[in-house]
């Protein structure tokens, strides 16, 4: 697992886009959390200020879908697999080191989002929506950590099926962005909740929200869990091309 | 090293055809180009927009179609009387104030008997193209020749006739005091011209402007008419899903001093007109006492705008799934830039051909015409299968002229060739697709999504600096200023012309071009 954590720490421009997606997702926080004082009331300033992980996320899925892909391409794979025969231990390794980065990268953005909203909304003379720490916000905070290792996690199995970075990478941002963009198109009310209930994206961003639960498609923490769905699934077929391919 | 005859190798015709070869040979490739024109077609006819709602009655929603051909908005109340031959209707506006209901029945337009009373909680608010004033029409068919002087809620004094057509009449003098809206108004029916005035005491008239109306004919009705447009609130959502609601409003005009001139009727009579058109819009009424007329209307008399209010869709819609198409094209072209780089090609056409500004021409060239064919295939049968289509599942689609419909293929042809050789440039100086793939997709595909959760003045911006702009080619529908608010991103209008949307997108691409022939003459590959 080591060598796993010394090649995703030296893997050219991973830091950097780790960094960026954490800046991102903070600035995108603040910039909607500031929106909010143009629109009508009965928003929720925590989900706004979550919400700049919604692009944040696909640069995770860059780094995540390298490490997955990334050795297949450049015939590193056979060094790897010649050192380590048992291929599931690799993805393990992989899977492993992976989520602890993300999750540790998104917990500093995560905090720093609300922070930042929290300035903004009262810089914004927003009254009375101050963030405080209550259980919801905490758990949002906690379940958007889990969100974004979750995600990381599903670009790993796309990435090991579809061993071709490009690829991989586009399957994985349609597997995101693509439920809740065809729930935007479609018409019938039916199409667009199972849309929403089903989406790995709308159905782990459920987490985030604090107010108005109610009206979400699915709740926070079964929302997360289809998300969890989807991830073990990638990583399944993941597991399954791996160990099939010939290095 | 050099290839043996140097010149020729580096002769644009034959690097664009060796790019061609590397293209085509590549079955995956093929089929994917291929599947941005299906895709394209695919998405379009499957999400069509909901058919208007039939009355229970039974009678399903007519676009009335105005004197120029357009679709247009005739549903109002019209307090009138018949005129044969020319003739003049004179009245004092004295008061214009309007309301939004709250309660859900009247929000949805379903009123019962008492309308009165189920407004008595409706929220005091008078929108600013509400209208009150003189109407002088061929007849009640919603979609006849017209004129009116009016006054609005925020606009002032107008004469409009023929739906299209506005004129701003004479400003609110400084000493109108409490009552802005208080006008005297008269029309003049000569023949088929109408001429408009307006006054503030009643003996000096200011004329507003005149129109010739075609098709007038010698009996017309004139009279006192009403009608206040629905608001329209469009709500933030960050799940991507844009919140509408459209809630009908009534407005209510008090009116004294009504008088005609010519062979008039004898009665007034109170007509709601265009009831089922399928606008929101709540039923109207009327009363008189000691010679002051109390009218209530809802709806508009005004060009049809396609979008969250009106029936109508323009054939834009038909064309739905250009955002899919886009998309893939984007991963396409990412992919095979790319594609040099990843077993390390891109040594081999750098050193058949050194002059790599050429050598990037061509691999653009190729990328781009690639796109250019699959969008122009793409864009022209959506657009000719999906009209037909939804027309046929009831859906009813605004005409637009041969010319709008060939600037629409054309333009998503070059939105998408645009796309790709902006995105394959990017991949090479990024030496990957990744990087390439992530800034297309942000930069023109979420935008479009993102833009209907945001407030209007925001989504402008968006819509402004981004490459996503370019959509803007393929929409048609004409904008009229009287109805001003509709003209939202939120609801399917970009701020920009469709050719200045398409040259935001020529700006980033030629700057992709630019770093790309900078950074590939700067190292080794």
């Amino acid at each position: 697992m080591r060598a796993e954590w010394t090649k995703l720490a030296t893997l050219p421009g991973a830091t950097a886009m780790v960094l960026a997606a954490a800046a991102l997702t903070v600035a995108l926080g603040a910039a909607a959390a500031g929106a909010l004082a143009h629109t009508p009331a009965a928003q929720d300033p925590v989900r706004l200020s979550l919400a700049g992980l919604d692009l944040g996320q696909a640069l995770v899925a860059i780094v995540a879908v390298r490490v997955a892909a990334g050795e297949w391409e450049t015939g590193m794979a056979a060094v790897t697999y010649q050192a380590t025969p048992a291929r599931h231990a690799v993805l393990a390794a992989k899977a492993a080191v992976l989520a602890g980065a993300t999750a540790a990268a998104a917990l500093a953005a995560v905090v720093a989002s609300l922070v930042a909203g929290h300035v903004a909304l009262v810089h914004a003379g927003v009254p009375g929506e101050a963030l405080t720490v209550t259980p919801a916000v905490a758990r949002a905070a906690l379940g958007t950590v889990i969100y974004a290792a979750l995600v990381a996690l599903l670009a790993l199995g796309v990435g090991a099926v579809v061993a071709d970075r490009v690829w991989a990478l586009a399957v994985t941002l349609a597997l995101l962005y693509l439920f809740p963009l065809a729930a935007q198109m479609v018409t019938g009310p039916r199409w667009q909740r199972l849309l929403r209930q089903v989406g790995p994206m709308p159905a782990g961003t459920a987490v985030e929200a604090t107010t108005h639960l109610a009206a979400l498609p699915v709740a926070p923490w079964p929302g997360l869990a289809i998300l969890g769905a989807w991830s073990g699934g990638a990583l399944l077929a993941g597991w399954i091309a791996t160990v099939r391919r010939d290095a | 090293m050099r290839a043996p005859d140097g010149d020729r190798a580096e002769r644009l015709g034959d690097l664009v055809r060796a790019e061609w070869t590397k293209f085509r040979t590549i079955t995956a490739w093929v089929v994917t180009a291929a599947l941005v024109a299906v895709v394209t077609v695919a998405l379009s006819l499957a999400a069509p927009p909901a058919r208007p709602a039939c009355a229970p009655t039974g009678g399903c929603p007519v676009v009335p179609i105005g004197p120029d051909g357009g679709p247009v908005v005739a549903t109002f109340y019209f307090v009138h009387r018949t005129l044969a031959g020319d003739g003049t209707v004179t009245a004092r506006v004295l008061s214009l104030s309007g309301v939004v209901p709250t309660t859900r029945s009247l929000m949805r337009g379903q009123a019962s008997g008492n309308l009165s009373a189920e407004l008595a909680g409706a929220r005091p608010d008078l929108q600013p193209w509400a209208k009150a004033g003189l109407l002088v029409t061929a007849g009640l068919r919603p979609g006849a020749p017209y004129a009116a002087v009016l006054v609005t809620g925020r606009h002032g004094v107008r004469f409009q006739y023929d739906y299209a057509h506005d004129l701003a009449g004479p400003a609110v003098p400084a000493n109108a005091g409490a009552k802005p809206r208080a006008r005297w108004l008269r029309l003049r029916r000569t023949g088929d011209t109408v001429v408009a005035f307006a006054s503030s005491d009643g003996t000096h008239w200011t004329r507003v402007g005149s129109a010739r109306l075609t098709g007038l004919g010698a009996v017309v009705q004139v009279g006192l008419f009403v009608a206040s447009p629905p608001s329209v609130r469009l709500g933030l959502n960050l799940g991507f899903a844009v919140n509408s609601s459209v809630t009908p409003t009534v407005a209510t005009a008090a009116f004294s001093h009504v008088s005609t001139g010519g062979r008039t009727s004898a009665t007034w009579r109170g007509d709601p007109v265009g009831a089922n058109a399928g606008y929101p819009a709540l039923p109207g009424r009327f009363a008189v006492r000691h010679g002051r007329f109390t009218v209530s209307g809802s709806g508009d008399i005004a060009p049809q705008v396609a979008g969250v209010v009106g029936v109508g869709h323009t054939v834009t819609r038909a064309l739905g799934g250009t955002l899919a198409g886009v998309a893939l094209a984007i991963v396409l072209s990412a992919a095979v830039a790319a594609s040099e780089y990843r077993r390390g090609l891109v040594a081999a056409t750098f050193a058949c051909s050194p002059r790599r500004g050429r050598a990037l021409i061509a691999k653009m060239l190729v990328i781009g015409l690639v796109a250019f064919a699959a969008g122009t295939v793409g864009g022209a049968v959506s657009l000719a299968v999906g009209v037909r289509f939804f027309e046929a599942h009831g859906i009813l689609v605004d005409p637009a002229p041969l010319a709008a419909d060939v600037r629409v293929v054309v333009g998503t042809g070059l939105l998408m060739a645009l796309a790709a050789a902006g995105t394959g440039a990017l991949s090479l100086t990024l030496r990957g697709g990744s990087g390439a793939l992530v800034a297309g997709f942000a930069l023109l595909i979420l935008p479009g999504a993102a833009v209907g959760a945001l407030p209007a003045p925001l989504g402008e911006w968006l819509l402004r600096i981004s490459p996503a702009a370019a959509f803007a080619i393929q929409k048609v529908a004409p904008r009229y200023p009287q109805v001003a608010g509709l003209y939202t991103p939120a609801n399917g209008y970009d701020p920009l012309g469709p050719w200045a949307g398409l040259a935001v997108l020529a700006g980033y691409t030629a700057v992709a071009l630019v770093w790309a022939h900078i950074a590939l003459g700067r190292r080794d590959a």
